[in-house]
């Protein structure tokens, strides 16, 4: 079955300008936390979210939120207001956002990010600091275990 | 640094740097193995995505059980 790494790499593949966040993205850097979705931090505008489109579309991706679990269609990514997606797909959720607390927008995170390969396809993930400024900015209990366990990595990473 | 306060007073603690602890020791006196950590960093990013796909797999599959014990 196809999962939230090959979600990445379909979107990677879709040419869609995003950096892999949150516990997913802790996880790459070694976290031991299972996660159930991926967030990830976009550029928001039309031409990305019509790339995310095409590179999700026949995934079936649907609004998570929305009691009905109304479809993300072409109409919204063209429309391109959206702040956040929240979607579900066949192949895992996927968070899309506008900007991460205690980091900012895209070109913030980008600027905070660093290249991973995965499967030959390149996509950027937020560095081992900007993911713990994200944690402690969040600064739930579930964060606090993500953040130790960031630090602790960290720190034998520059022994 | 203090993390926020959604987090109880019993656990701000832990999100203090200033304690002279070491970042493994703070997080071994919470509770996470670091076994796992250890383990995690022996692989590729690609590789803990796997592995995290795994686990997933095996709760769906007990959740799935755990939805057929509570109807039957």
């Amino acid at each position: 079955m196809q999962g939230l790494k090959d979600l990445l790499c379909r979107m990677a593949a879709g040419r869609v300008d995003f950096i892999l966040a949150g516990g997913f993205g802790a996880m790459a850097h070694g976290s031991s936390l299972v996660t159930r979705d991926v967030d990830v931090v976009c550029r928001m505008d039309p031409e990305n979210l019509l790339r995310l489109h095409e590179a999700t579309g026949d995934l079936r991706p649907v609004h998570r939120m929305t009691p009905e679990r109304l479809s993300f269609t072409r109409d919204q990514a063209e429309r391109g207001q959206l702040n956040n997606l929240y979607l579900s797909t066949d192949w895992g959720q996927l968070d899309c956002l506008g900007e991460i607390m205690g980091l900012g927008g895209y070109s913030e995170c980008l600027a905070r990010s660093e290249p991973l390969d995965l499967d030959g396809q390149k996509i950027r993930v937020l560095s081992l600091d900007a993911l713990i400024v994200a944690k402690r900015a969040m600064g739930r209990p579930r964060d606090l275990h993500t953040v130790l366990e960031l630090e602790a990595i960290r720190e034998r990473l520059r022994r | 640094m203090i993390g926020g306060n959604t987090t109880g007073p019993e656990l701000e603690e832990f999100w203090c740097t200033d304690s002279g602890l070491t970042a493994a020791d703070r997080a071994a006196a919470y509770g996470i193995d670091l076994s796992l950590i250890d383990e995690n960093l022996r692989l590729t990013p690609a590789e803990r995505m796997e592995k995290n796909e795994e686990a997933l797999a095996l709760m769906r599959s007990l959740e799935k059980h755990l939805e057929c014990d509570a109807g039957a």
